[in-house]
């Protein structure tokens, strides 16, 4: 009996110490990098819509909508679009509401987002049903449900994607942006208009001469430009709508590189009326507000902060041309750039911590950005021709600016970080100069 | 100390009682470690096992054998042959014929068709009667998928050890050297035998929980490192490539963002749907891509054979964007 007893302690004992053992082998947790995005995209997927009548009308317009949709999300830089041939669903035979998807379908092929669309064409008109999920919650993150002629689809599109980048990003889209630029299309440098995608071409001035630096204003509703239409270069303050009267500005000497503030009706330029070229500021009607710079060397190119405090500009004071910063209250000038000898065309972000400009190097013009104070200097375009004049899109993801990277100067788009760099617009002859609205 | 002095003295009856409890407890000893070392096969089981371990880390590809096996059927059939023909054929191929020899005597029919390419019955006919009750205890404190991963490194032990004690000679004389042994016990004391029945049943087990825990031992600290490193490994590149973050949605490329999301990973792979993150990034649409990255990953690769936790975990992802520098 008593070996018994042993025995069992000795069991238990055992088990006692190999219970402890496993309690204290609980392991203290273990810690995996991961680091390296393999996407650094979101990617979406935008099935063909659902379309009733199902006629091949119907079905014609939408393929093609759902076509600009694509095309409309993926120029924003933020979405990698999904192969169609990929789909495990059609929408023509699921439905296009969150009850009717199996997102599981849309997650196994790797899609964080999924639009879908259904169009119903009465006569001439179509209504437009357009939803954006979240796959992974099912959530519906936008729906909306719009009206229209056939040819109103682009403008539905372009609606629909501003409400899915505010959704998404908390910013308003650019999608009713514009972009001025000019082009020697017919022969002569003369202004034109596109939409931010490079759709609706318009020209603006004919005057046969030379058109250059088109601005627009903050409420789009004015542009102004240097021109030679009066065998020197002037200003010329001009309504785009064509509602309202013009206005001409001339001074003593050279008036160019407008910009506009960002919130009044003012812009600066640069005048030689003092001898050399200086930054004023002017009334909408080319009245000078104030003169901002004195100094001995050429002050040429303002931009406007986005709070419109400062002003970056382009000067030769030190000998070679650089860009500093004027601020407006203070009247204090600060050198931003050092290296190189040739910074130009400072733009300032919308967002405000960023100037891109033009530098060149190794007798090459190239896209720069920095910060406000000069630091995080980066290099956004290389070997690939010259690369000029960068503009910012009204959200600060992305930047327009002409290279000659296909032998002309033509217009291209790529990231804030110099990515996806792609054509805008294909016309004749050769592009410069863009400036994007608001 | 007093107390029991006392005791003693005061009592004669139980003084000899005592002395009986400690001189059985002596012979029981004794006859514990005659044991032992008449049969060696018994005792040194130990050092058998960090070699046979050592086989079953090195073969990684055993792992992924196992894990199959596991997921489609629990037929031990299926699994041996399996692993007979992958890995350790060379090591193993004597083996099957003594075992062949030793089961018409312990086992019931059923197994001989089994039994050629199986190790783990070729176990159980090694011990004596009680062990047939082990093997199938053991399962129950851990989780089903272990077993048989820590079985076989067990099985393994015990073959090579008995092959150089008794090269040729099959394992019956052996099995009849014991019982001689146990008859001469028998002979001297009967109750004995009892006792010598209960300390094999003993000792066993505590070679088994012995075995069980080295394997955690050696498993875990020493080889699991490496083991254990292209398991993680293997996470990060299967993660990362589910991994989608929008540059622009972060603020670039230069961001500081860092978030540590917590997960279990089970045997099979599978995550467990509770996750948690130790740290935020202070920016939801990061954090969601992270959460998003890890439900696409899902299942994870299997866990490594060799490790025998049926949770591995919590493990902590630490998401940083510094690869896109």
């Amino acid at each position: 009996m008593k070996i018994k007893h042993v025995s069992s302690i000795i069991v238990s004992v055992v088990l006692v110490v190999v219970c402890v053992m496993s309690v204290h082998a609980q392991r203290v947790i273990d810690y995996i990098d991961i680091s390296n995005p393999f996407l650094r995209k979101i990617p979406i997927a935008i099935p063909v819509f659902r379309y009733t009548p199902e006629t091949s009308p119907s079905q014609n317009i939408a393929k093609e909508m759902t076509q600009v949709l694509s095309q409309t999300l993926e120029f924003t830089g933020f979405f990698k679009m999904l192969n169609k041939k990929a789909f495990l669903e059609d929408l023509q035979k699921t439905g296009i509401t969150g009850s009717s998807l199996n997102f599981k379908n849309w997650t196994a092929i790797g899609a964080e987002l999924l639009v879908t669309g259904g169009i119903h064409v009465q006569d001439k008109l179509v209504v437009v049903e357009l939803r954006l999920f979240d796959t992974f919650s099912g959530r519906l993150l936008v729906g909306k449900k719009y009206k229209g002629w056939h040819n109103d689809i682009r403008k539905i599109v372009r609606r629909f994607c501003n409400e899915v980048i505010e959704r998404l990003t908390g910013n308003k889209g650019f999608f009713d942006s514009q972009i001025v630029f000019v082009s020697n299309h017919s022969g002569h440098k003369e202004i034109y208009t596109c939409d931010f995608d490079g759709y609706n071409i318009k020209q603006v001035t004919s005057n046969r001469t030379i058109n250059l630096t088109p601005s627009w204003s903050y409420d789009k509703e004015w542009i102004a430009y240097t021109s030679y239409a009066r065998n020197k270069p002037d200003l010329y303050i001009r309504h785009m709508p064509g509602k309202k009267r013009g206005f001409f500005v001339s001074f003593k000497g050279h008036c160019i590189t407008p910009a506009w503030h960002p919130k009044r009706m003012e812009f600066a330029a640069a005048l030689s009326r003092p001898g050399n070229s200086e930054i004023y500021l002017l009334t909408r009607t080319g009245k000078i507000i104030k003169r901002l710079t004195y100094d001995w060397g050429i002050d040429v190119s303002p931009t406007w902060s986005p709070d419109g405090k400062k002003i970056a500009f382009v000067s030769n004071r030190s000998g070679n041309a650089h860009i500093y910063i004027y601020g407006m209250d203070s009247g204090k000038i600060k050198r931003l750039t050092y290296e190189g000898k040739y910074n130009v065309t400072p733009a300032w972000s919308p967002k405000g911590d960023r100037i891109s400009f033009c530098g060149r190097s190794n007798d090459q013009f190239n896209i720069y950005v920095m910060n406000i104070d000069g630091s995080r200097k980066m290099q956004l375009t290389r070997n690939s021709g010259n690369n000029e004049s960068p503009t910012w899109s009204p959200d600060g993801n992305l930047l327009a600016f002409s290279s000659t990277r296909s032998g002309k100067s033509k217009l291209y788009i790529m990231t804030a970080y110099g990515t996806d760099q792609r054509e805008l617009l294909s016309l004749g002859g050769e592009q410069f100069d863009p400036n994007w609205s608001k | 100390m007093y107390p029991a002095n006392d005791y003693l003295v005061r009592s004669d009856i139980k003084k000899t009682t005592w002395a009986l409890t400690v001189g059985g407890s002596a012979i029981g000893h004794f006859l514990f470690f005659a044991i032992i070392f008449f049969f060696p096969g018994l005792g040194q089981t130990n050092k058998v096992i960090t070699t046979v371990i050592d086989i079953d880390l090195v073969t990684v590809t055993e792992e992924d054998i196992q894990a199959q096996t596991y997921d489609v059927s629990d037929s031990e059939a299926d699994m041996d042959i399996s692993d007979s023909a992958e890995t350790s054929e060379t090591i193993d191929t004597p083996a099957p014929e003594p075992m062949k020899q030793q089961e018409p005597i312990y086992e019931p029919k059923k197994f001989k068709p089994l039994a050629p390419i199986e190790k783990p019955k070729a176990y159980k006919p090694l011990k004596p009667n009680p062990d047939i009750i082990h093997p199938e205890i053991e399962p129950e404190p851990e989780q089903e998928p272990e077993p048989k991963p820590v079985k076989r490194p067990e099985i393994k032990e015990i073959k090579p050890i008995e092959r150089p004690s008794s090269p040729e000679t099959p394992k019956i004389k052996r099995s009849l050297k014991k019982r001689t042994i146990k008859k001469e016990h028998i002979a001297r004391n009967k109750e004995k035998r009892h006792l010598t029945d209960t300390f094999r049943q003993l000792q066993q087990k505590v070679r088994i929980d012995e075995a069980r825990k080295r394997i955690r031992q050696v498993g875990e600290k020493k080889s699991s490192v490496e083991l254990m490193d292209i398991y993680k490994a293997e996470v990060m590149s299967r993660i990362n490539k589910n991994w989608a973050v929008s540059v622009q949605m972060i603020g670039g490329y230069e961001t500081n963002l860092s978030s540590i999301l917590v997960i279990n990973i089970m045997r099979n792979g599978y995550i467990q749907p509770d996750m948690w993150f130790e740290k935020k990034s202070g920016n939801d649409y990061f954090d969601e891509c992270a959460i998003k990255a890890v439900k696409k990953s899902n299942p994870l690769p299997p866990l490594p054979s060799a490790y025998l936790r049926p949770v591995y975990g919590p493990v902590g992802l630490k998401f940083t964007p510094s690869g896109l520098k």
